[in-house]
Order: structure tokens, then C-alpha cells, then sequence
């Protein structure tokens, strides 16, 4: 994405960024303007104030003073507008991407988000971000009153003389060439840092997660040496990419002089043909001087533009990442009452691994239950994705109803299938904040009552009792100040407030403790009653008591039958079942 | 090593008014930096001179060479007795300036790159004592506070800490600048010196005034900063779950609530810092202003020349690049010191030792464990510890298997914790083979503990089991084969084979039973004397959790283990049961001893028996 994309591009996404931006720049070019005059009041306080024909004249110097001080003060307040206009825009703007980001994150497929660290998003609507606000907030302002104050200098340049001002864009040009050539290097530099730090924040965050296990090993010290290595990298370039800048700067520092002494020479020049007169040409020292002190600033800025370009072009990236599972474009409405599901011919295939799913058919009649097994690797934790749409097939259809679900909307989607995942994972806040997720739409007194019946109906209240606040009880991040087997139930009623007609639950493989396994199994038997149910399962008691059980292996469907025909069949399902019988029993 | 640490804890610890806060943290990077710091500051002392000489050379080429070109007179000067000829001496000031100028240019590299490197250094610095401190914070200080403070002092905190320091050395270089014009103002007028050298108190109570407003607003965003960044990890760490739920909408929501109060303290901190750089900017240019009038009233006393005073405008001007940088570097120092002492916070809470033992115990067959009278606190590195297990006595014999049994929260992980000194017993005595155990050196290579929460890091299997320490495969092997994990990792093909194969991230390409053998596995294959598996085996399929705990005592020269466990069929396997609840041990014995005369344990384990019974009835199918 060269620079024009990533400004167009985020300024589609940012509106904000632009809205006011041109009287933003007017009031820029008023302070850019008053700047300019400072020094040439100056000038006149010493030609007219100081050095006088009649000697000091201390009236002239206070009037112009005092002219001089209004336009100072103005400009300082016309800045400040300016300045503050652009923040209020950043941050307006910056708040509107990091949004857009994070919306897009949720949207993408279940794949994709595992195919990235989490880190790494999360470094892209945060740090990412901040860099862009840097710009915003600190560089861009000066940036923009610079520009135009340069601009003002070579305009009163050109109405002294226009051939000296030519001179003086000449001599900068080839420098400045060599400047804008370098950006992209210097982009690269910094688009580098950027990447390690992610790398660092994930490495990081991976760490932060093995502690106990770090300290119990003693390996503190080769685990910080995997940091510090990141750590090293990132300032070896951070090094390279100051190199690199202040390269650039220098060039402009090396224009100024090249300027001047070009304009000294074809001043002189064109001075003793009698075009130009000794005031001129000393007037374009001091104007050079002047219109290069501002340039040195944007070559600056520019640097720090590019870091934050790279931060922009991150999240844009984001923001714009394709979503493979996406809404239907005509969308087919499910029928009402109770659904069945089919799977027709489904084939799955990550990136470019081996098929994980080799072409699975079978299907469950409205209101049954079916339990999937199988040892781990064997595709049923991928069919159960399937089933709830968290990506699609590479062929074959999945139907819930008889629709293709690529038909159906998302919103109807969820709210007739809800999932229970195997590891209940719950947001920060309190156990009724929780519930919220499962009914957005109900007001929380009623979603209290609702909530209460719901735990009844699970068989949950006694439960429910025991912690600390009930329904209020604050869960922690994650979840994690609830036991896993907690969490567990509070999912649970989270699915059973949904109230959906297909439920797809991946049992927890765990073991909790066993007070709490025992509420756990009661209460998902209340849950599945009356509804179609894909259970992945893990015990084989599970299986016992479903409708219907598929057995799967390496991707494929080896077995598929009620419960009672399988363990006659004495296939491999049979084995499985004698050899837990034998070990439930002993 | 804990002298070590006391260092860098001083070494970040700030105290005094703010102004010498500002001061410490600046004397931090100098230290940490100081070869690079001194180049760049002599490189930047050197520019400032230059840049006078500029100035006088601009003066003495158009005074000697272009106006008497011009008006056809002789060239005077060091030009004149070079040349005559206008053309040549024009051209020949021309590249003095030019020469001039490539000179500096090359000045500006060495400062500006020396200085971005020394800047370079001291953020990496930052980070370090950040990457140093996880391992060494107290356990409890991580479950108290969220990842996102963690990253965040890793990369913005440790960012804007450094903020100050990008325009130190060229300000620093350019004060010999300053004070020679200093100088040279005092001695021309009393009166114009200090109106001159007023602009110094303003530049510095401008600077308290907004120090004074910005920093609690500073404090109160990066707050929220951080409070952002934990909501985008909480809510992508559970991005199934929001699918699942299709909460996408509502996550979006609780998101842009955190964003909009950051928006809105950001734009606060921008509003204070957005008068505060003009405000910079027009002192100087006010004060020259202030020189003039002063100075037409002096010159016309006949105090002072008028070239006096063209002389002190231009001093002043000179005098106003280092002010500015004084500026840039005391506008950046409020944000700056909150982010640095949000490092020196973890800094100050990362108190636990990495080796603390100087004991050799020799690592002779399986280990004795005994508890007497221990209280054991977790301690979350802010405040007091707390005290979790009260007065536990117990013993492990070498070689058997206990289980830690009791309800959630009973406190069967802190005692867990305290004989891996990973908890801290504050009173009573923990000890390995009748040492105390905070004296036992190599404490790694006696006891090994295997979490609930397996950890598997972004790497090749080989490295996730032996951590970066130097175990044959074949060894590797037979931990592998022992933790029922060897088969697995024959089949695995993730950019490479078997040990070579790469884990994902948190090995989310694992099932959880699988990365919980792989971190058995991990504490098998440094043979540990004592083995404690918390709640280890949790996600293990029953049967295998059953074959790797039969597999540890098959040859007898197995470890002593402690087991966390809560299936019955594991807890029958113990030669010991132990039963806690709420931070003391209730009873201790063998299962059978314990079913028959503790009604609380009998409660805890039937349970799950009732249950599988239950099943099958309510089905209505045989078993």
C-alpha cells in the first residue's frame, strides 16, 4: 500500500480526519503567515527603530514592538486553535479506527483468528494505533504550520527575485529527491520494528501465561534470553532506523547551505550586471535561512510520518481483511419449529495440510440427539465448527432445516443454533453480565427473573446459592475467579437463556471437582432435552445415551447408528465400548 | 543474585519533588547509555559552535566579498588576498559555505544517529527489566493483575519513557551555546541581560503549570490505554465464544465504551499539551521583542552601541534552540515519568529470587517432603501477603503417591505451590529431604511441578520439553513414551517431524489432554526426585491418566509424587489420601481409612461414583 492508498484508505475509514480539515489549514496558513512576519518586523526595528538617520528612535521601536507582540500573541492563539482542532480530529478518528479493528476481528473466520497470535491483534488496535496518534497529536500540527510557513517565505523569495528563489528550489531539488527516495527505506526500517514488536509482545504474553511452570523448572534465565534476544533485535533496528533518518535529515541541513551559498553566487552575479541590489541579495541569506528551518522540520516529521504510516497500514490491513465466512447475499429464512440437520458430502482441507475431513454425510432428524466420537485428530471437533458455521467447507453442504447454512443470516443463525464450547469461557464482569450475551435484547430486571428460572429449570439453584453474590458474583477475566467446572455451568445457562432449536456442545474433557461434575451432567441433560443435539463426545456414557452416535477416524465417518446397533455390530466402537465398560466397572 | 536485584531495584527507584524525579530519570539513561550519550552530546557541542561560525562566515562573505562585487570595489579579507577577480572569490565563498555546511551535515549524522542508538539503548532497557521481571514476580502478583499491564509497560510504557531523551544531547551540546551568549549578555547591560535571561523563571513555571495539569490527565490515559488493550485481548483470547454467541455486536459495544473514555482522555491530554507548545514558541520571539524595547531606551541613554543590541537579539536567538530543546524535553518529562515509574512498579514487585538455595542435596533416589506447622500466604507483590493454608503438617515418603483432595478453593494448589517454592511458607518450616526448602540450591532438579494450565510456547516439540537444556533425544523419547505422548508426536508434520515439529502458539494446534502430557512429559524428562502434578491430568483421557500414573511407580524407582486429581479412580491409586478444606488438612490415611471415618470425604469422592451409576438408570440402557 504506497502513501496516496494508506491516506485514502484511512481517511474513508476515518472521516473524522478530514471533516474541518480545511478550515483546520486555513487558520494553519493564518499562524504560518504571522510567523513569517516576525523576523522581518525585526528587520525594521533595527533599520528604522534602532538605526535611525536621527539616532535611536525609541517611539518607532515601541510601536513596531508592540505590533509585533499582537501578531506573536495572535499566532500563538491561532496555534493553539489549530493544534486543538487536529487533536479533537485524531483522537476522533483514531477512536473510529481502532472500532472498525476490532469490529473486523470478530468477523473474521474462526480459522483465520487462530492462524494469527491474539497478541498480534490486539498490538494492532492498540499500539499500532498510538503510533498514528503521535503523528496526530504532536508532529502533524507542526508539520502542516511548517509547510505553509516555508511556502510563505518562498512566495516573498520569488517577489523579491524570481531568478534567486529558482536558484534556491534548485539547489534544494537533487537533495530532496534523494530525501523523498530515501522514505521508503526508512519506511521499511520501521515497518521492521513494528513487526518484532509484535513478535515480543506475543513471545511475551506466551511467557506471562507459563510462569509456575518457568520458575518450577528453573529456567528463568534461558526463558528472559528468548526476550532479550527480541529485545536486542528491536533496538538493533531501532538503531538502523535512526541511521537512516538522520541521514535524510542532514541532507536538508546540507541543503541550506547549498541554497545559500548558491544564491550568495548567482546573487552576486546577477548583482554586479546591476539587476539585483546589495539589500537583495543579503535579504536571501536571512530567507533561505528562513525557509530551510521549516523544511528541516518536515524532513523530520517526515520520518515520524513514516513510522506512523506503518502503523496505519496495519490496521487498515485489518480492518480490510477479507471475511471468507460471510453474510449471504440473499438470505433464505430457516423454517420455524424443530430442525434437523444434514451434513452432505463435506470435505475440509486447512491452508494447504492434509484433508482433515474426507467426505462426511450423515444427518440428524429434527429433535434427536447425536453423539460424535472418536480420538482426538479424527475431524470431530472440526465437523462441530462446521456445524455452527465458524467456517465453511471446502465442498459439501452442511443444511440445518434443509437450508444451506452459507443462506442463512448470522443473527438468525445463532439465535436457532447456540454452541457450547468445551472450555466455558466467560467475560469479565458479573455471572447476570454474562447472561446478557445469551438474551442482548432483554432488560435486566426481566433477564434477572429469566436468569433465576433459568438456573431452576437447570437444576442450578442450589448452587447458585453458594457464591458469593449470586447472580451478581463478579467472575473475574476469563472467568478465572470461577473453578472451570463453574464456568462450565454458567455457560450452560448462558445457552439454556438462548433457548435455540439446535444445540451444538463440545463436552468438556476436564475433570472438575466432583460435586461440581455431577450439577454439570444434570444440568446439560435439562439443556438437550426436546432440542437436536450434535454433542462432540468424550466420555462414552455420553454416547450411551444419545440417539444416534457417529464414530470418526482420521477423517473419516467409520460408523454411524444408534447406540445399540453399533455395540453389536463389533466394529470399533464396540472395542471402544468394552474397553470402558471394563474399565467403569472394575 | 539478590544483591543483583536490590541494584536494579535502586535502579529505578525515584524519589524527591519532581523536578529531581525529571532529573533521576534523565541520569538513567545517561548511565545506561553513556558511551553514546557523550559522542552525541560532544557531536551536538561541536554543531553549536559551527552554527555560530555560519552565522559570522554569512556575515564576513557578504561583507567582504558580495557588496564590494557588487559596487565594484576591491575584495577584502582572507578572500581578497586569494583572489581579485569577483567570479573566483564569489565562487570560493561559495564552497567554504558549501564545505561549511557538508561538515555540519555530517555532525547532524553522528549526533542524530549516536543519539537515536543511545535512545535505542534505554528503551531496551526498559523492556529488559519488564522481560526480567515475569519470571520474578511474586505468582499472585500475575493472577492479580491482567497481561495488558504487562505488555503495555513492554511497549508503550517503555516508549514513552523515553520520549525526553530523543532532542537530550543535541539541548545538552547546545548549552555551551547558551551560556557563552549568557555570558556575553551580562557583560554588555545589566538591564537587557535580564530581560534577556527572563525568559528562563517563564520557561520553567510555564513548564510546572503544565506538568501540573497534564500528568494526572497523563496518568488517567494510559490507565485507560491499558484497560483498552485488556478488553482487545480478553475479547480475542474468547473470539469462538463471541462467534458462538454471535456477541460480536455486544463485544464491539463494551469496546468502544473503553475507547470512547480513552478518545476522550487523549483529546484532554492533547487540549492541555495543544497551548502549551505555542505558548513555548511565542516566548522567545517575545522576549526578543522585550530586547528591543529595552534596548532602544538603553541605546538611547548612550548605555549601550545600537550594535549592542542588534548583537543581543541575535545572542538571543542563538539562545533560543537550546531553550527549545529545554522545552521539548520538560514538555515530553510528565508522560515520560508516569511511564517510567509504571516500569519501576514491576520493577519494585519482582522481589522473588531466582536461586535462592545454597544447600547441595544430593539427588539420591526418590525424595521426602514434610510440611510442619506451615502457614502459607499468597503474596500478590503489592501488599501484605495473605495467608491461604494455616498450620498444615504433613510428610511425602520417598517414592509414594499422595492425593491432595478437597473441594475448590480448599487450598490444595497453595500447598502444591509451597512444596515447589512457588508460595512462601511465613511460618512453620517446608522441607526437602530435612532441609529447609528455601535453602535447597537447584531446587529445579529435585521437584518438578506440572500446572493445571499447560504451557506450550510457539516452538519445535524438542525445545517445549527440554526448555533449552541439554537432553538427548533418546531421553526425550522416554518422556514422551512415559507421558503417553510419543505417539502424537510420531505423527505430528508441522514444519518438521516429530521432536522437529513445530507447537503453535499456546499449542492451539493440541487438544488441552494433549498439552497437559506434553508438560508431563516436560517434568519427567529431568527425572525429578519429587513430582507434583496439580490437577495435572485433568484433561487426559481417564484411561491414559490411569496408564502414566501406574507407569511412574511401575519400576519402583519412580518419583514421590503429590496428586492433584479429582477422579475416584486416580484418587484410588494414591498410597495416601490427604483431605483439606478451607486452608487446613482435615484428615489423612488411606482411601479405604478415610471412606470409612470422614463423612466430609466421603461425601467428596461418592459423589462421582453416584453419578456414574446414576447414568446409565436414567437412560434407561444396560451398562
Amino acid at each position: 500500500m504506497g502513501l496516496r492508498e494508506t491516506f485514502a484508505r484511512g481517511f474513508a475509514i476515518s472521516p473524522e480526519l478530514h471533516k474541518g480539515l480545511r478550515v483546520t489549514l486555513l487558520l494553519a496558513l493564518v499562524a504560518a503567515s504571522a510567523r513569517a512576519t516576525i523576523p522581518y518586523l525585526t528587520q525594521r526595528v533595527t533599520d528604522e527603530g534602532l538605526l535611525a538617520d536621527s539616532g535611536v528612535d525609541v517611539t518607532i521601536v515601541q510601536w513596531l514592538v508592540a505590533g509585533g507582540a499582537i501578531v506573536v500573541v495572535i499566532s500563538m492563539f491561532v496555534e493553539w486553535r489549530v493544534r486543538r482542532r487536529m487533536v479533537i480530529a485524531a483522537e476522533a478518528g483514531l477512536a473510529t479506527l481502532r472500532k472498525r479493528a476490532f469490529h473486523n476481528v470478530h468477523r473474521l473466520s474462526v480459522l483465520t483468528q487462530n492462524s494469527e497470535q491474539r497478541g498480534r491483534y490486539v498490538s494492532r488496535v492498540t499500539g499500532d494505533v498510538d503510533t498514528m496518534r503521535d503523528l496526530m497529536q504532536w508532529t502533524g500540527a507542526g508539520m502542516v504550520v511548517s509547510a505553509l510557513e516555508s511556502t510563505v517565505v518562498l512566495v516573498v523569495m520569488a517577489v523579491y527575485s524570481w531568478q534567486l528563489a529558482l536558484v534556491v528550489i534548485a539547489s534544494y531539488v537533487p537533495l530532496l529527491v534523494v530525501t523523498l527516495k530515501f522514505q521508503p527505506v526508512i519506511r521499511g526500517a520501521f515497518s521492521d520494528i513494528r513487526a518484532r514488536m509484535a513478535d515480543l509482545l506475543g513471545r511475551t504474553s506466551e511467557q506471562l501465561v507459563g510462569v509456575a511452570t518457568i520458575r518450577s523448572y528453573g529456567v528463568q534465565e534461558r526463558m528472559r534470553s528468548h526476550l532479550r534476544a527480541e529485545i536486542a533485535g528491536i533496538a538493533r533496528r531501532e538503531r538502523r532506523a535512526s541511521w537512516l533518518s538522520s541521514a535524510s535529515f542532514s541532507m536538508t541541513a546540507f541543503g541550506q547551505s547549498v541554497a545559500t551559498g548558491a544564491a550568495l553566487v548567482a546573487g552576486t552575479a546577477l548583482g554586479v550586471r546591476g539587476e539585483l541590489s546589495v539589500g537583495t541579495v543579503a535579504a536571501f541569506a536571512l530567507l533561505v535561512y528562513m525557509f530551510s528551518g521549516p523544511l528541516m522540520w518536515i524532513v523530520e516529521m517526515l520520518a515520524e510520518m513514516q513510522r506512523a504510516m506503518v502503523g496505519w497500514q496495519r490496521v487498515i490491513e485489518l480492518v480490510d481483511a477479507p471475511t471468507t465466512v460471510a453474510e449471504p447475499d440473499v438470505p433464505i429464512p430457516l423454517p420455524a419449529g424443530e430442525v434437523g440437520l444434514t451434513v452432505d458430502a463435506v470435505r475440509l482441507t486447512y491452508d494447504d495440510d492434509d484433508e482433515v475431513l474426507k467426505g462426511i454425510s450423515l444427518s440428524v432428524p429434527a429433535g434427536n440427539r447425536l453423539a460424535v466420537v472418536g480420538q482426538t485428530g479424527s475431524g470431530k471437533t472440526s465437523l462441530a465448527r462446521l456445524l455452527a458455521r465458524f467456517f465453511d467447507p471446502t465442498s459439501g453442504h452442511i443444511r440445518v432445516g434443509g437450508v444451506d447454512v452459507r443462506h442463512v443470516t448470522f443473527a438468525e443463525l445463532r439465535s436457532r443454533l447456540a454452541v457450547v464450547p468445551q472450555e466455558g469461557f466467560l467475560f469479565e464482569g458479573t455471572v447476570l453480565d454474562n447472561l446478557v450475551y445469551a438474551r442482548p435484547d432483554t432488560d435486566s430486571e426481566n433477564l434477572r427473573d429469566a436468569a433465576k428460572d433459568a438456573f431452576a429449570a437447570l437444576g442450578l439453584t442450589a448452587w447458585l446459592e453458594t457464591t458469593a453474590h449470586g447472580l451478581d458474583t463478579q467472575v473475574g477475566a476469563r472467568g478465572e475467579l470461577l473453578s472451570a467446572g463453574e464456568r462450565q455451568l454458567v455457560s450452560i445457562a448462558r445457552a439454556y437463556l438462548r433457548d435455540p432449536d439446535v444445540l451444538i456442545l463440545d463436552e468438556a474433557t476436564s475433570a472438575v471437582d466432583p460435586a461440581t461434575e455431577v450439577r454439570i451432567s444434570r444440568a446439560m441433560e435439562r439443556l438437550m432435552a426436546g432440542r437436536t443435539t450434535v454433542v462432540i463426545a468424550h466420555r462414552l456414557s455420553t454416547a450411551e445415551r444419545a440417539d444416534l452416535v457417529a464414530v470418526m477416524e482420521n477423517g473419516e465417518l467409520v460408523e454411524f447408528g444408534p447406540h445399540g446397533d453399533l455395540v453389536g455390530a463389533n466394529g470399533p466402537y464396540a472395542r471402544l465400548h468394552r474397553a470402558w465398560v471394563a474399565q467403569t466397572r472394575d | 543474585m539478590r544483591r543483583a536485584q536490590q541494584a536494579k531495584r535502586a535502579e529505578y527507584d525515584l524519589h524527591g519533588s519532581y523536578g529531581a524525579k525529571s532529573l533521576q530519570v534523565l541520569g538513567h539513561a545517561l548511565r545506561t547509555a553513556p558511551r553514546r550519550f557523550g559522542v552525541a552530546i560532544g557531536a551536538a557541542g561541536v554543531f553549536g559552535v559551527l552554527t555560530v561560525v555560519f552565522g559570522s562566515v554569512l556575515g564576513l562573505i557578504v561583507d567582504q566579498v558580495v557588496i564590494p562585487a557588487i559596487d565594484g570595489k576591491p575584495i577584502q579579507g582572507w578572500w581578497g588576498e586569494r583572489t581579485q577577480d569577483p567570479g573566483r572569490a564569489v565562487l570560493l565563498a561559495g564552497a567554504v559555505f558549501v564545505g561549511i555546511g557538508l561538515v555540519n551535515a555530517v555532525l547532524i549524522v553522528i549526533r542524530r544517529g549516536v543519539q537515536g542508538g543511545a535512545v535505542a539503548s534505554v528503551g531496551a532497557r526498559h523492556r529488559t527489566v519488564v522481560a526480567d521481571a515475569i519470571a520474578a514476580l511474586p505468582l499472585g502478583w500475575h493472577r492479580a493483575n491482567p497481561a495488558g499491564r504487562m505488555l503495555s509497560a513492554m511497549s508503550s510504557d517503555s516508549e514513552t519513557a523515553t520520549n525526553p531523551l530523543q532532542p537530550l544531547a543535541f539541548t545538552v551540546g547546545s548549552f555551551t551555546m547558551m551560556i557563552a551568549a549568557g555570558y556575553r549578555l551580562v557583560n554588555m547591560d545589566t538591564w537587557i541581560a535580564i530581560t534577556a535571561l527572563t525568559v528562563i523563571p517563564a520557561i520553567l513555571v510555564v513548564n510546572a503549570l503544565y506538568e501540573r495539569v497534564i500528568s494526572p490527565l497523563w496518568d488517567a490515559g494510559q490507565s485507560l490505554r491499558a484497560e483498552v488493550s485488556t478488553i482487545a485481548h480478553e475479547s480475542f483470547e474468547g473470539g469462538t465464544v463471541v462467534k458462538a454467541l454471535g456477541a460480536e455486536g455486544r463485544e464491539s459495544a463494551r469496546f468502544t465504551t473503553k475507547v470512547d473514555a480513552l478518545r476522550d482522555a487523549d483529546t484532554r491530554v492533547g487540549a492541555v499539551s495543544s497551548w502549551f507548545e505555542p505558548l513555548m514558541d511565542a516566548l522567545v520571539p517575545l522576549s526578543s521583542l522585550a530586547i528591543m524595547v529595552v534596548g532602544a531606551h538603553r541605546a538611547a541613554a548612550g548605555a549601550v552601541s545600537v550594535g549592542d543590541v542588534v548583537t543581543a537579539i541575535y545572542l538571543l536567538a542563538l539562545m533560543a534552540v537550546p531553550i527549545r530543546g529545554v522545552g521539548w524535553v520538560l514538555g515530553q518529562m510528565p508522560s515520560a515519568l508516569v511511564s517510567f515509574q509504571r516500569v519501576a512498579r514491576i520493577s519494585a514487585a519482582a522481589t522473588e529470587v531466582d536461586e535462592p538455595g545454597h544447600v547441595a542435596v544430593p539427588r539420591e533416589g526418590a525424595g521426602h517432603v514434610a510440611f510442619r506447622s506451615a502457614h502459607v500466604a499468597a503474596d500478590d507483590g503489592d501488599g501484605e501477603p495473605v495467608i491461604i493454608v494455616r498450620d498444615v503438617s504433613l510428610e511425602l515418603q520417598p517414592g509414594t503417591v499422595t492425593a491432595l483432595v478437597g473441594a475448590t478453593g480448599a487450598g490444595k494448589t497453595t500447598v502444591a505451590l509451597a512444596a515447589a517454592r512457588l508460595s512462601r511458607a511465613v511460618g512453620g518450616e517446608v522441607l526437602i529431604d530435612h532441609t529447609d526448602i528455601r535453602v535447597v540450591q537447584a531446587l529445579g532438579t529435585h521437584v518438578a511441578l506440572v500446572p493445571q494450565t499447560a504451557f506450550v510456547f510457539a516452538g519445535t516439540v524438542r525445545e517445549n520439553i527440554t526448555l533449552g537444556e541439554d537432553f538427548p533425544d533418546d531421553e526425550v523419547w522416554t518422556a514422551l513414551r512415559r507421558a503417553a505422548v510419543d505417539d502424537l508426536v510420531h505423527g505430528l508434520r508441522h514444519h518438521g517431524e516429530g521432536l522437529n515439529a513445530t507447537l503453535e502458539e499456546r499449542g492451539m494446534n493440541l487438544s488441552g489432554g494433549q498439552r497437559q502430557r506434553i508438560a508431563i512429559a516436560r517434568a519427567l524428562v529431568r527425572e525429578p526426585r519429587v513430582l507434583i502434578l496439580d490437577d495435572a491430568t485433568s484433561a487426559v483421557d481417564p484411561g491414559v491418566e490411569q496408564q502414566i500414573l501406574a507407569a511412574l511407580r511401575a519400576d519402583g524407582k519412580g518419583p514421590t509424587v503429590l496428586l492433584i486429581a479429582y477422579r475416584l479412580a486416580s484418587i484410588v491409586l494414591a498410597d495416601r489420601v490427604i483431605h483439606v478444606d478451607d486452608g487446613t488438612i482435615v484428615d489423612a490415611g488411606s482411601h479405604r481409612e478415610l471412606i470409612a471415618r470422614d463423612p466430609g470425604y466421603r461425601e467428596l469422592v461418592t459423589a462421582y461414583e453416584v453419578d456414574s451409576q446414576r447414568r446409565p438408570d436414567e437412560a434407561g440402557e444396560p451398562g
